[in-house]
């Protein structure tokens, strides 16, 4: 983000104050009005970005970004009538798109203007929405389909090779190039609707806006709360149905209120996360268990790379698996409460629970496990990513304690064995962390460690490293897991009849209905 | 009508695959497939692509891993390099069937040490060549 401060408002509106910030060299690509995918490129000089701070009359403060998206038309060639064009102030001639942009980057609301006057009301979805990133190999993608008296137009996003220079990033590199060839990325789609937003400033604004309908006059553009949180029919892109979501409340008192950037933790964002064998077997594992961490910000951000984009995937289901079996080779009964699988250098993982384990044991002890179970599928995440970085020559840190090529190397250890250390090792408090919040802080600190601790230090099955180096591995975890109990003051006598309790549970189990 | 000629599809392969021989590798080799699916529609394909920026993920619809999955591979949307007709009309291409033989045959993790396989995809004047990795089909069971 790159403010334009010499451009910068500062001005009274709607008993409140706005700071007004143009973005400079933050154009935005989209690709309108044109049949030709060539051209995408060119469209940048077409639009113009700006960011908005409200400061109300109660003292709240909101922010927007404001992206406008001039008609070729309407510039016509002189690319300084987009500075005609203020949040403050309008060219009452203004033919083009007007989007708003949470300061999270989530669609807030937009218009169609022709000539001055709202035409149309816009709604946008992330592709993510309707099955994720499409690539259109194709040179000249489709642009706009009309569909039950809308318009929806693919929002598409551009990405070059050029002959001697695999990844230019300007325009100037690209027409110097010999030969370069695009690829096109629907991203996204804008549904344009006559009707839904009325056909003039007044009409959408509604009550008490000081717009002035129609063309011509000293006009301002409609902020995101004059608007209304008006809903939308879905709609279909070529037979698919896509999930167009309007605005979405934020609060009951104030249905379009931008929150200020704090973090959010009631943000799930349901898209790769596949539950459904689970629901049918289990609703209330979902419901009390799966929806509950997921309006948990620790875990939320845990489990950030499976609800952020359109891969990996995570899913999960139940199946039978040992549980209070007699060990044959003497020691304690078998308790398996889930395991997490994954395919070859995949960063996709499927989770599975222990069917008895949901049948008996305690909420706490469940919730633990789908925290355990999580991380096993966000270390392979990070673990494969690593690869990859590795496999294309790129050399990055991550968040992690190690460089890359120390997780490379971790990569190639037992899943259990280093999957486990780092548990213990990086990820516990903020498992524990996690679990207090799930249960909403109702038992003491230790039970919530004593639960997060269960299976950390078990190494697996012995692999294909040798009898010895499998024992040193095995007593590398202990040492670390000792450690943790002798932090947090936990015996093991503490932990045997704790454990005990939780596994086959008397209270607090999940209800077998009522979660549907 | 669409799945009928999926379902012919993946018998042809899989026909394919239990008549063809094997080649074990022995030492580094260097395969090129020519990937098009541009002209075929999407739910007639063979092959899905997955794209997850920077990663493209090519899955072939066939289960023929010995885990029963299919064969993906990915590649680096930032590391691809064009190749012009010339040197493409040179290439000597694998067929999809050997693609999934020479993976089904070799799948271990040392898969991509001894293999460097490109895929080639046709552009309206120019071809894009990408070097993709097989992301094997072992499957690991994490307690």
């Amino acid at each position: 983000m790159n403010p334009g401060w010499d451009n910068t408002l500062v001005y009274e509106k709607d008993k409140g104050t706005v700071i007004e910030m143009p973005l400079l060299n933050s154009a935005v690509a989209f690709l309108m009005n044109t049949t030709d995918g060539s051209k995408a490129s060119l469209q940048t000089n077409y639009t113009k970005t700006t960011y908005l701070i409200q400061k109300d009359s109660a003292g709240v403060f909101k922010g927007w970004f404001m992206v406008l998206i001039a008609d070729t038309a309407y510039v016509n060639g002189d690319f300084s009538k987009l500075n005609k064009n203020t949040y403050q102030q309008r060219d009452p001639a203004y033919s083009g798109r007007l989007m708003y942009f949470n300061i999270n980057g989530k669609f807030a609301g937009g218009w169609r203007y022709q000539n001055g006057a709202i035409t149309k009301t816009l709604t946008l979805t992330n592709a993510a929405a309707s099955g994720g990133q499409q690539q259109i190999n194709a040179a000249r993608p489709k642009t706009t389909m009309s569909t039950g008296g809308c318009t929806v137009t693919p929002i598409v996003s551009v990405s070059w090779i050029c002959a001697g220079n695999p990844t230019p990033t300007t325009a100037s590199i690209r027409t110097n190039s010999v030969s370069c060839e695009p690829t096109y990325y629907v991203t996204g789609y804008i549904l344009e609707c006559s009707g839904g937003g009325g056909s003039s400033d007044g009409g959408a604004g509604g009550g008490g806006s000081n717009n002035t309908p129609g063309a011509g006059g000293n006009t301002s553009f409609p902020s995101p709360i004059e608007q209304g949180c008006k809903s939308v029919a879905p709609a279909s892109v070529d037979g698919k149905q896509v999930n167009l979501q309007p605005p979405v409340p934020t609060t009951p008192d104030d249905p379009c209120l931008v929150k200020p950037p704090v973090p959010d933790p009631v943000a799930p964002k349901p898209p790769k996360i596949i539950m459904d064998s689970l629901l049918k077997n289990f609703p209330c594992a979902v419901r009390l268990i799966l929806d509950k961490l997921a309006q948990n910000g620790v875990y939320g951000d845990l489990v950030k790379p499976f609800t952020t984009t359109g891969m990996p995937d995570l899913s999960w289901n139940n199946s039978q698996m040992p549980f209070n079996q007699i060990n044959t080779s003497g020691g304690n009964p078998i308790y398996q409460l889930g395991e997490t699988t994954v395919i070859g250098q995949s960063y996709n993982a499927t989770i599975n629970l222990n069917t008895s384990m949901l049948q008996n044991s305690s909420q706490l002890l469940i919730a633990s496990v789908a925290i355990h179970e999580t991380l096993h599928a966000v270390i392979n995440y990070n673990l494969q990513m690593a690869g990859y970085n590795k496999a294309d020559g790129n050399v990055t840190l991550n968040s992690w304690l190690f460089g890359i090529d120390s997780w490379y190397e971790i990569k190639g250890l037992p899943s259990n064995f280093s999957n486990h250390y780092l548990m213990m090792d990086y990820y516990f408090d903020q498992a524990v962390t996690a679990l207090s919040q799930w249960g909403n802080n109702a038992h003491t600190t230790k039970e919530y460690q004593m639960t997060m601790l269960y299976g950390l230090n078990n190494p697996g099955e012995n692999d294909s490293s040798t009898s010895a180096q499998f024992v040193a591995k095995t007593q590398r975890l202990k040492t670390e897991y000792n450690e943790l109990l002798k932090k947090f003051s936990i015996t093991e006598a503490d932990l045997n009849v704790y454990w005990k309790s939780q596994l086959n549970s008397t209270t607090n189990k999940l209800p077998s209905s009522g979660c549907n | 009508m669409k799945f009928l000629v999926k379902i012919i599809l993946n018998l042809i392969v899989i026909t394919n695959l239990s008549n063809s021989v094997a080649q074990t590798i022995s030492k580094k080799d260097t395969v090129y497939y020519f990937i098009d699916t541009a002209k075929i529609p999407v739910l007639d394909r063979l092959i899905r692509v997955d794209i997850a920026d920077p990663h493209i993920f090519y899955t072939i619809n066939c289960p023929c891993l010995s885990s029963g999955s299919n064969p993906v591979f990915r590649t680096n949307i930032n590391n691809r390099t064009l190749v012009n007709k010339s040197k493409v009309a040179k290439i000597k291409f694998i067929s999809l069937v050997k693609l999934i033989e020479l993976v089904r045959k070799n799948d271990t993790p040392y898969f991509n040490d001894a293999v460097t396989i490109f895929f080639i995809e046709p552009r309206e004047k120019v071809f894009i060549q990408e070097r993709v990795f097989f992301l094997g089909g072992k499957q690991t069971k994490i307690e």
